[in-house]
């Protein structure tokens, strides 16, 4: 993975995740602050899965579950990432339709437009001409390998984490990994031709 | 021309997060759910034609009233679908604890016997798990004991006279462009699963049963004389039926082809079902025991002889017998809440049960996991051992001694020995309404020095032949066995069909 995203740092004397969990027990405000540290993951995961439509759906379910069971949290656990996109995987399951929809969902490339930053527009043209064929790409991936593939691309979990949070070894979730980036960089490969002919 | 590069995460992420409105109406639907959880103003679940259940948290406000127990949160619906129906309990900090629980709400469900017009179903799904390694039990050692088999699932829909249907579907190594090869006359292909050898990983369960090579479809319909059985295979076009047979009730166990379908659905006769449910209160501890002692034949455990080697016991080695019993029967038989909860109340009593906590079973429900250990590992000196020694090793202390003559030496030298012997039971179950999701068993034993044992004397020759002989080998004996219980419910016709295979060619599954 090269560029890391950026998304905000809590701040030093921030409550942890394990303590805002602890407190969810009797404030339902304490959960509301895991929502916001995670929600953007989360949807992030689902819409990679489902498509945006029904990513909104996936992710209220995968919070509205995780308060419910609040209390088998962890609480030694250092953040509840792991933990939500778990529960996260197990929504997408009973989704299972709507990923087979979206991931072969006939697609046109996007059309080129300008931007104001040409290293930005770069960027968010990749993506755009990116996203059908990662769909397509992710859909020639077996569940298991799109699982542990997603969570390491957009959740930045380890495979430690990946093997907690799917229920499997480390190895299965390394291997799991290897494999589903060679079959995409495979598939995807023919894409990063220089448009200029270089 | 650019290198392959990696993903670019940072478009990637731009491109897939949220708006802010989107984000406003995920929390305001996040916070309606939750609201709309809070116990006084939960909705009663929706009953379909046939279900005989009170929506859970009504069952879980029976068993808390008994209980005496404070509710933190909502506990997780055992078939796949999470529960919005109320409080659960206190996570629980013991196995024995948590069992109780399991058969408070087991014994909690208002029920009655199987009626005219009312079929049991089920399903489960069996696989080869991940087990946990030990010194002395690596992972090499423990992959030598699974067959790697294809994943399999069986769902039956059976009356109390044992009319109705089953499927069998044997998973494929999903990939959708691979097909069995069928031999001739259909019975008998060369399966997809294990032709091009994947690693385990790669297979999931899932998808395995999509894409089922083989689905096994046995029936006894309602009016109808004949039973059937019949092999429908993949093919580019859907699933084809390739043989298609009569099935002569006489030869099976009960003298009827429902009662064997029965037996092997619910590893229970119909007889044993109906004497335990029917029992008295006062009668009820016996009866369940009695259940658990009379194990068929072919639904045993890990119990081959000779019992006395490895230092573990006939009362332990019982014990891990009706162990699996009990986990079968609770899986899958049709049993009244009373006999239920007694089964889970023996279980908490297992004093080698220990909690490991919330665990996620290999569908990911989320339900809480026990585990159940022996393990037996001992050196053995040199030794020279008698016939008589042999005797008592056979059936272990207190267990049936060979007798009658034996063919061989009468005293064998044996060198330095390592005997190991482990068995293994997890089951995750759901406490809050006391159903199964999945157990996994595994058991192997092995000496490194060649031992004598007692075996049948099947060697011919001229004149009577002693009954036993001993026999000098390595010992090296294991089995495993993985279950998911999908389902377990009652319903007035086959429907609800769950068997994945069946998507694809419904026709094939009615």
């Amino acid at each position: 993975m090269t560029n890391a995203p950026t998304r905000p740092r809590p701040s030093l004397d921030a409550p942890s995740d394990a303590e805002l969990m602890r407190r969810s027990l009797d404030d339902v405000a304490a959960f509301d602050e895991v929502f916001t540290r995670h929600v953007g993951a989360i949807f992030a995961f689902a819409c990679a899965r489902v498509g945006p439509d029904h990513a909104e759906d996936v992710a209220s379910e995968t919070f509205a579950s995780a308060f419910r069971s609040r209390s088998r949290f962890d609480q030694s656990a250092a953040s509840a990432r792991p933990w939500l996109f778990g529960i996260a995987a197990n929504t997408l399951r009973r989704h299972a339709e709507h990923e087979t929809r979206w991931l072969h969902k006939p697609r046109l490339e996007p059309v080129t437009r300008a931007a104001d930053d040409a290293a930005l527009a770069d960027g968010r043209l990749d993506a755009q001409r990116l996203a059908p064929r990662l769909a397509r790409a992710l859909s020639e991936l077996t569940p298991g390998e799109r699982d542990v593939l997603l969570l390491h691309v957009l959740a930045e979990l380890t495979h430690e984490q990946i093997a907690q949070t799917l229920g499997i070894r480390r190895g299965t979730a390394k291997s799991r990994l290897s494999r589903g980036r060679e079959r995409l960089r495979a598939t995807l490969e023919p894409f990063h031709h220089d448009p200029r002919g270089g | 021309m650019h290198d392959v590069p990696d993903i670019d995460t940072t478009a990637l992420l731009e491109e897939l997060a949220p708006t802010p409105d989107v984000v406003e109406r995920m929390r305001s639907r996040m916070l309606a759910s939750i609201a709309a959880d809070a116990p006084a103003t939960t909705a009663t679940t929706a009953t379909t034609a046939g279900r005989r259940r009170e929506p859970r948290h009504r069952r879980l406000a029976i068993a808390m009233a008994g209980a005496a127990v404070i509710a933190l949160a909502v506990a997780l619906s055992p078939f796949g679908q999470n529960s919005a129906d109320g409080p659960s309990v206190l996570a629980p900090t013991s196995a024995e604890a948590a069992l109780e629980q399991a058969a408070d709400a087991a014994g909690s469900v208002p029920w009655s016997p199987l009626a005219d017009g009312e079929y049991h179903h089920t399903m489960t799904t069996t696989f080869t798990p991940e087990i946990p390694t030990r010194k002395n039990d690596p992972q090499k050692k423990i992959d030598q004991m699974f067959s790697f088999a294809a994943p399999a699932s069986e769902e039956a829909w059976l009356d109390s006279d044992g009319r109705g249907i089953a499927l069998r579907a044997m998973g494929g190594n999903g990939d959708p462009n691979m097909y069995p090869v069928v031999q001739a006359g259909g019975f008998g292909s060369q399966p997809t699963f294990g032709r091009r050898f994947p690693e385990r990983e790669t297979v999931d369960v899932p998808s395995s049963l999509r894409l089922a090579d083989m689905v096994a479809v046995e029936a006894w319909r309602r009016g109808s004389p004949r039973a059937t059985s019949a092999l429908w295979y993949r093919t580019p076009t859907g699933f084809e039926r390739r043989t298609h047979q009569t099935q002569d009730g006489s030869r099976f166990p009960g003298g009827n082809f429902g009662a064997w379908l029965q037996l092997r659905s619910w590893k229970a006769t119909r007889a044993q079902v109906d004497l335990v449910n029917a029992s008295s209160e006062n009668e009820l501890d016996a009866a369940i025991q009695r259940l658990l002692d009379d194990v068929p034949a072919g639904h045993g455990g890990f119990t081959v002889p000779p019992l006395g080697r490895y230092g573990v016991t006939k009362a332990e080695v019982a014990e891990e017998e009706r162990v699996m019993r009990a986990v079968d029967l609770l899986g899958s038989a049709p049993l009244s809440p009373e006999v239920r909860r007694g089964l889970f109340s023996w279980l908490s009593q297992r004093s080698i049960a220990k909690l490991v906590g919330p665990a996620t079973d290999e569908l990911g429900r989320a339900g809480t996991e026990i585990v159940m250990e022996r393990i037996n590992d001992r050196i053995v000196p040199p030794v020279t051992v008698t016939i008589d020694q042999l005797r008592d090793e056979y059936g272990g202390p207190g267990g049936h001694r060979p007798a009658g003559a034996v063919r061989g030496p009468t005293v064998i030298h044996v060198k330095r020995d390592h005997q190991y012997r482990r068995w293994y039971l997890s089951l995750i179950f759901d406490e809050a309404s006391g159903e199964l999701l999945q157990h996994v068993t595994y058991a192997r034993q092995e000496t490194t020095a060649q031992r004598p044992r007692l075996q049948r004397n099947t060697i011919r020759g001229t004149g009577p032949q002693p009954p036993w002989r001993v026999a000098m080998a390595v010992d090296r004996q294991g089995m495993s066995d993985a279950v998911l219980y999908n389902i377990r419910e009652r319903t007035t016709s086959v429907s609800g069909v769950q068997t994945a295979a069946c998507r694809t060619t419904p026709r094939m599954c009615r």
